[in-house]
């Protein structure tokens, strides 16, 4: 399913060349007859970032859980460095994880937190020289030097969270997993950590494979982006391809960028209760439950009466209220059987409008920017 | 009186009022120690320097004076009942603490890291204590019945053909005595050690394990450290009770085995009140140096 994309060339020493480092094979994870992960697939390449976006619940931790090493598959293989891992334990995987909660160790200090790995691996051990010279590179690498004789609980959140990545990446895993590293964080750091984590990783040519709930994390900071809808692959393409087409309705909905509006195909038009839009050219016109997708930002606001341009699909709606961002103004609206319908303006692209609560006004949007889906969301 | 000159009162009697009250606020912190100090002074200071004053009084074999004497001192590290009894003590308390903990860390492992259930946690502690619903007398004598010659566990061996014929050390010798102390005092360390190791972060082990530490790695640098204050509560527990213990030598090993508390009974039994000060001082001293040992492993004060 996945196709190997930008870094292939580029392969770690273990990986065999040409081979993706991280293969999982047709992975299922049960938990009872809970299934939480059903045939995934998918290959990561040597020095790629790689995202895993999906609501709670879609198996995203229990993917890295796996990768990692904590558990193995109920069915199917991985694969990391042309080597079968199943079985193999956490400990001698050379993955490295990063927890969520930093899972730090609180009797230890920095620089012992950091140097752990180095000292007590069951392979490659360094000697204690050779492991306090690393500590103190990888606490210039994070920006944390001075710190070392520190206890964990007199640092901050963010300085915890450059400590638990520092501590994974010392050991020079062959893959370094991220389970959500920036939700314990709020919005200041989360953003410079966004641009830093993107930093090291470029700088160490490491593989990162990030975990997150977040569509803007995962859209900013991947190379490939996978989505994740009930334990299954929905997508796994570049940024740019998924947020251009998802590939299903949840894709679009874990984006938080899209109108979905449900309704029915019908006679070759996309019908609902007290509208109809035209087919958008090139989607299948078979007749049943289908949802509708248009993003945000596709869609303009009119008065009614003013003449729809050519190309475009239309529906009139009754204004209910804005949230103005600084650089965007979302319009909110609802259609005539009380489903939503959001307009997005970049304010430097276009002119914010005046718009009266409770008022009706003609939206338009071009109808080859619009997917229809074969599919209900609940 | 003027607006002015009324405002000035009122301040001026504010500037009394509160040098006053933060008079009495100086004085109240000490008077806080009053009640505190007041009964350390009465129940621990008093019987002690009391206690330490008698050992030195002349002990005749009907009368005791207060003529200050080293005989007794001389007496308790020159007889072999008494300094044996020292070295029992100490010999069956380190038997019992290894014991206890041999047996109840893995225990505290099992219930504090592998059962993750809250639930189940608490039924299993709770397994633990049920023995301290009756007084431990009865916990005491109950091991009778068990362990002698025609006992339960006897019957178990024969049953099973462990053995042809009844064992005969089990009851009324040290063996049984310290079964009993085994049994009596493990909760006092499966309760503090499965309480720390409930608390630590499941994902701190993972961590470990992610960085490459195997099994053994994970219990000496994440474990133990961790579970320290639980270690050695436990291990002060069990400690102070196992060297003041008389009641489970006297019942189990059938007046065979002498601790220094079993000596105090029977001095203070014979009204050899200068005796039994010795044997208080030297199980005083004993105990205070085991606690202070203990105590330099970890600071219990700085850890929780």
């Amino acid at each position: 399913m996945a196709t190997v994309a930008a870094g292939a060339a580029q392969v770690e020493p273990g990986g065999a060349p040409g081979q993706p480092l991280l293969q999982v094979r047709n992975v299922t994870q049960c938990y009872g007859d809970k299934v939480v992960l059903r045939n995934v697939d998918l290959d990561v390449c040597a020095g790629e970032y790689v995202t895993v976006l999906g609501p709670s619940g879609s198996g995203k931790s229990v993917l890295l859980r796996l990768i990692a090493g904590f558990e193995d598959p109920t069915e199917g293989e991985i694969d990391i460095g042309g080597r079968n891992m199943v079985g193999v334990p956490a400990h001698l995987r050379n993955v490295g994880l990063v927890f969520q909660n930093f899972a730090l160790f609180p009797h230890l200090k920095v620089g012992d937190n950091i140097a752990y790995g180095l000292r007590n691996r069951a392979y490659n051990r360094l000697s204690a020289g050779a492991a306090d010279r690393k500590v103190d590179e990888m606490l210039e690498l994070v920006g944390l030097e001075g710190l070392k004789d520190r206890r964990v609980n007199q640092i901050s959140g963010g300085q915890r969270q450059r400590v638990a990545l520092a501590r994974t990446l010392a050991t020079d895993p062959q893959i370094v997993l991220l389970d959500e590293p920036l939700g314990a964080l709020d919005a200041n750091l989360r953003a410079s950590m966004k641009v830093e984590l993107r930093k090291l990783q470029t700088r160490l040519g490491a593989t990162f494979v990030h975990v997150t709930g977040n569509e803007e994390e995962a859209l900013a900071m991947a190379d490939r982006i996978i989505v994740l809808e009930r334990g299954q692959i929905a997508q796994f393409d570049a940024p740019e391809k998924v947020f251009a087409r998802p590939k299903t309705a949840h894709v679009a909905f874990a984006l938080s960028r899209f109108n979905l509006v449900g309704g029915r195909v019908e006679g070759g038009a996309f019908v609902g209760d007290g509208f109809s839009f035209p087919m958008p050219p090139g989607e299948s016109a078979a007749a049943g439950p289908a949802t509708y997708c248009v993003g945000y930002d596709r869609v303009d606001v009119e008065e009614i009466g003013t003449p729809l341009p050519e190309g475009y699909s239309s529906i009139v709606c009754k204004h209910v209220s804005h949230e103005y961002s600084g650089a965007t103004v979302t319009y909110l609206f609802d259609l005539p059987d009380g489903q939503h319908f959001e307009a997005q303006y970049h304010l430097h692209h276009r002119k914010a409008k005046r718009l009266e609560g409770g008022t009706d006004y003609l939206l338009w949007w071009p109808a080859n920017k619009a997917f229809v889906y074969l599919e209900v969301m609940e | 009186m003027s607006k002015r000159g009324m405002v000035e009162t009122r301040a001026g009697s504010e500037k009394a009022r509160r040098r006053r009250s933060s008079l009495i606020g100086r004085m109240a912190r000490y008077w806080q120690l009053v009640p505190g100090s007041a009964w350390m002074i009465l129940f621990l200071i008093t019987p002690l320097l009391m206690m330490i004053y008698v050992s030195f009084w002349t002990q005749t074999s009907y009368d005791i004076k207060p003529v200050l004497t080293l005989d007794n001192w001389q007496a308790f590290f020159t007889q072999s009942v008494y300094y044996s009894a020292l070295w029992n003590t100490i010999r069956v308390w380190l038997i019992v603490l290894t014991a206890t903990f041999v047996i109840a860390v893995p225990v505290a492992i099992y219930i504090g890291l592998f059962v993750r259930s809250n639930t189940v946690q608490t039924v299993l502690l709770v397994l633990a204590i049920i023995p301290f619903w009756t007084s431990f007398l009865v916990r005491i004598v109950a091991w009778k019945p068990m362990l002698g010659q025609h006992g339960a566990l006897n019957i178990l061996l024969m049953k099973a053909h462990l053995v042809t014929e009844p064992l005969s050390f089990l009851l009324y010798t040290e063996v049984g005595m310290i079964i009993g102390m085994i049994q009596i005092y493990l909760v006092f360390v499966v309760g503090p050690v499965t309480f720390m190791l409930s608390r630590i972060d499941p994902s701190v082990i993972e961590a470990a394990r992610d960085l490459g530490a195997g099994t053994g790695r994970i219990f000496k640098d994440i474990l133990l450290p961790l579970s320290r204050p639980g270690l050695v509560t436990g291990a002060i527990f069990v400690s102070v009770l196992v060297l003041g213990e008389f009641a489970t030598p006297a019942s189990l090993s059938g007046r065979k085995v002498n601790l220094l508390g079993n000596v105090i009974v029977t001095q203070v039994g014979s009204l050899k009140w200068a005796f039994a000060s010795v044997a208080g001082v030297v199980l005083t001293v004993v105990i205070a140096l085991v606690i202070v040992g203990l105590l330099r492993i970890t600071d219990l004060r700085k850890e929780v």
